[in-house]
């Protein structure tokens, strides 16, 4: 059996691509946590409790209505892809865009994305590390699944563990302050994205892709900057998290491994089922080899 | 087969969350089938609700997306998960949570794709008639969308069990285990349920890419 990495991992084809990365955008809104909370008698101040502990549902929602406004490149593309299907006759106008989108991870694609904007031998690394346990699994088997064999734990299981120690000893300084705890992640309250205006919620965007650009284009120091001036504009930002991500990868490009480490860490132990989780520690992972 | 949960007295429940919970009772070792049951107080029982429904809700909610659950229904769709797993949160294992909600969430979908087979769909060539009408918006979110609804029309040409091995591994993430643990399937079925996945899902966007090229065609 060959090994089994994910599509976008893969060579998909544009309208793959595209189809696959718009399910990024589809997220719950926090009204309808709080009406699912309503209808079991959870009141709002159990869910804010939770959420101090679990910033899961607050802080996904609001990245994920992040992830859906960051994601310019793939609206675009879609428009364009659907232009060609119209007669427009620009077949190949959208490859462009696709490939661009492979090397500049946009929020939704980052995990997916970082590896093959690493080098190449960080994505030989990661993508089987990820899918290892599908790279040569018994042929399919009629039995029912061992009911013996422990589940591995979510998310974890196939990512490389945070190392122990930082690899520090090459580690580039950065004037960066390194957020440590997780304050900064508390949940945003679950009426924050609601609240958030449009306008401030596309300024955040427009930051966070102008950061992203800079990191795309190899500037990983001015990225980083650009990541200070949105904490520091927004330090209770809709969309933090993403920052946050996008901090650790800044700071794994410029060589600065236990400060991303610190910052991964503040984003796993804040929402550690979260995809932004898994996502950091991929990041990790794949910096790492 | 799993052993059936001890079936609860409860019987004010609406039928709807009979119905679910019902198929719910095949449910896999994610629920205690034996052992006193800590009933969970006032209190206690809310603030663990609420923690179900942090760390879950998300999962929850685009897994039914993605698995056929329209939009304007998935919420009604994702309180019903909910509520069946309130009903046992009991005997639901600690950290089998996601595993439960995930099974409870496969039926639930499963029941409102069969609701909505009795509806007919939009079809696609009025989709790309809207898509081709209406004025490129930078905003474009009503492209993304667009984008959706062909992603949504591209897993409905999947197997209810490939197009779940498929949403997890390459839309929500999961490893290769995950997806074996939360389909409750052994590993290499998972691998070959993606495998098969993928193919008629790369079948099913091709097919999609012709029409769209020839519904703009003049």
């Amino acid at each position: 059996m060959t090994d089994i990495v994910p599509m976008l991992l893969g060579e998909p084809t544009e309208l793959e691509t595209l189809l696959l990365e718009s399910a990024d955008d589809d997220e719950p809104g926090a009204e309808a946590l709080e009406k699912v909370g309503a209808a079991l008698g959870v009141g709002a101040a159990a869910l804010a409790a939770a959420s101090a502990g679990s910033v899961l549902a607050g802080q996904a929602a609001a990245a994920g209505n992040a992830v859906a406004l960051t994601k310019p490149l793939t609206v675009v593309s879609l428009a364009k892809w659907l232009a060609v299907g119209i007669g427009a006759g620009i077949a190949t106008g959208g490859v462009a865009q696709v490939a661009s989108r492979a090397v500049e991870p946009t929020p939704a694609a980052i995990v997916r994305a970082a590896p093959v904007a690493a080098p190449p031998s960080t994505a030989a690394v990661h993508a089987p590390a990820r899918h290892a346990e599908l790279a040569n699994p018994a042929d399919p088997a009629p039995e029912p699944a061992p009911e013996s064999a422990p589940p591995p734990p979510s998310n974890t299981a196939t990512f490389a563990p945070l190392p122990a120690a930082p690899g520090a000893a090459d580690a580039t300084p950065t004037a960066a302050p390194v957020h440590t705890g997780t304050a900064a992640f508390d949940a945003p309250a679950a009426n924050t994205v609601g609240a958030t205006a449009a306008s401030t919620l596309g300024d955040e965007t427009k930051a966070l892709d102008g950061a992203r650009a800079l990191l795309a284009q190899g500037r990983a120091a001015d990225g980083l900057a650009g990541l200070e001036a949105y904490r520091a504009k927004w330090p209770a930002g809709a969309l933090r998290a993403e920052a946050a991500l996008l901090r650790v990868d800044a700071l794994l490009r410029l060589g600065n491994r236990p400060a991303a480490e610190r910052e991964a860490n503040a984003l796993i132990s804040a929402a550690p089922s979260s995809r932004y989780a898994t996502r950091a520690r991929t990041l990790l992972a794949a910096k790492h080899e | 087969m799993m052993a059936k949960v001890p079936s609860s007295s409860q019987s004010s429940l609406a039928r709807s969350l009979a119905d679910a919970d019902a198929a719910d009772d095949g449910e896999h070792e994610a629920v205690r089938r034996s052992g006193p049951h800590v009933k969970l107080g006032g209190v206690a029982r809310e603030d663990a609700l609420a923690r179900l429904l942090h760390e879950n809700f998300r999962m929850v909610w685009r897994a039914l997306r993605r698995l056929g659950v329209p939009q304007h229904a998935v919420d009604d769709a994702a309180q019903e998960v909910f509520l069946v797993a309130s009903r046992k949160l009991e005997a639901i294992e600690e950290g089998q949570e996601r595993r439960y909600l995930y099974g409870v969430a496969l039926r639930v979908a499963a029941n409102a794709r069969r609701a909505r087979a009795a509806r007919p769909e939009t079809p696609l060539s009025e989709l790309v008639e809207e898509t081709a009408s209406a004025t490129p918006s930078p905003e474009a979110l009503l492209d993304r969308k667009r984008a959706r609804e062909l992603l949504d029309e591209a897993l409905e040409q999947l197997p209810d069990d490939l197009r779940s091995a498929f949403v997890l591994f390459e839309l929500e993430g999961c490893s290769g285990p995950e997806v074996a643990e939360l389909c409750d399937i052994p590993l290499g079925t998972a691998a070959s349920r993606l495998r098969r996945a993928r193919e008629a899902f790369q079948a099913a966007v091709t097919e999609l890419g012709r029409r769209l090229k020839r519904g703009g065609e003049p």
